[in-house]
């Protein structure tokens, strides 16, 4: 049984793929203190270092940036790791998994679902970034118009980690896609060099992003939205509580 | 014909995360490539002709 509040990201860097995982590495770093999160960096994102995390942590959730085709997707400097009817897609099962990596929800996808995988995000055609504008390639993370398309993508492991359901986390995806296009086209992006070539990439990234599988599992324990009035009733009831809440506790015997 | 003006007068510079085997190439388009892959009408060009039409119908919508 994987455990909850685990997550493995694995995070190459080769063949722009830092663009992604610099992304990737910020979001995680903002959800260190609530789980347990595994980042398989650079060099590390090699198929023996991603087997050996997930047999030794046990992940509800695993992550991975990469290119990648119909029926596999591969790691750092294009390493293949997972294909279709492999035994690493079979490792899968029981986990939530986001692929962001191109056309693997055509095949490997549907088979990592076939093989007990809980719920699969991924893209089921090519998916585009920009790396540069008027005559310049950015570096990763340096500017807006290069997170963009990630920023709305990885919404799905903002949402996760923050304790949404499967389904709730694929609605805030397309969203997020709503609201950057939004950026570029009526925000404070619409008079940027490029802003017309980034609402084209994330329209079609938005129109390729699937998910299958369960829409009500979660990987994170629900970020608790009532402490602080949950902590005043403690602080001034204190063992009353424990009382309450020991009422409200179904007993057997019924049955 | 609005795409094609875009793209004409664009400096954008994109990649894309597929892997087409081994010791290809960085897939990476300017945008007089992606008005090739257009003109040819490949998987690429009829991605980027949707686009432009789920573009269209938002802002027809949003009128």
């Amino acid at each position: 049984m994987p455990r909850m509040n685990t997550a493995v990201l694995i995070l190459p860097q080769m063949h722009y793929l830092d663009y992604g995982s610099c992304v990737m590495r910020r979001i995680a770093s903002q959800f260190m203190n609530r789980l347990t999160i595994v980042e398989l960096n650079d060099g590390d994102a090699m198929p023996d270092n991603i087997n050996a995390a997930i047999q030794q942590y046990d992940p509800i959730f695993v992550f991975g940036i990469g290119h990648g085709n119909v029926g596999i997707y591969t790691v750092e400097c294009r390493t293949p790791y997972m294909t279709v009817c492999s035994s690493t897609a079979s490792m899968m099962a029981g986990r939530v998994i986001h692929l962001n990596s191109c056309l693997t929800a055509q095949q490997l996808g549907r088979d990592l679902i076939a093989k007990g995988a809980t719920t699969y995000y991924g893209n089921y055609e090519e998916f585009y970034l920009i790396i540069g504008c008027n005559g310049q390639i950015y570096s990763p993370c340096s500017n807006k118009l290069v997170t963009t398309v990630f920023d709305a993508e990885y919404t799905v492991e903002k949402s996760l980690f923050s304790g949404s359901t499967t389904g709730q986390a694929q609605q805030a995806r397309l969203k997020a896609y709503d609201d950057e296009i939004n950026y570029w086209t009526t925000g404070p992006g619409a008079n940027q060099p490029c802003a017309a070539d980034a609402v084209r990439v994330l329209e079609i990234d938005k129109s390729i992003a699937v998910m299958y599988g369960s829409d009500s599992a979660v990987v994170a324990t629900p970020i608790p939205t009532t402490l602080p009035f949950a902590a005043l009733l403690a602080a001034v009831a204190g063992l009353g509580i424990g009382v309450v809440m020991a009422s409200t506790t179904p007993t057997g015997g019924g049955k | 014909m609005r795409l094609r003006q875009l793209l004409s007068h664009s400096t954008a510079l994109f990649a894309v995360l597929s892997n087409t085997g081994t010791g290809v190439t960085e897939r990476v388009y300017t945008p007089q490539q992606i008005l090739e892959e257009i003109e040819k009408g490949t998987p690429i060009g009829k991605q980027w002709i949707k686009a432009e039409e789920n573009i269209i119908m938002r802002f027809l919508t949003s009128r």
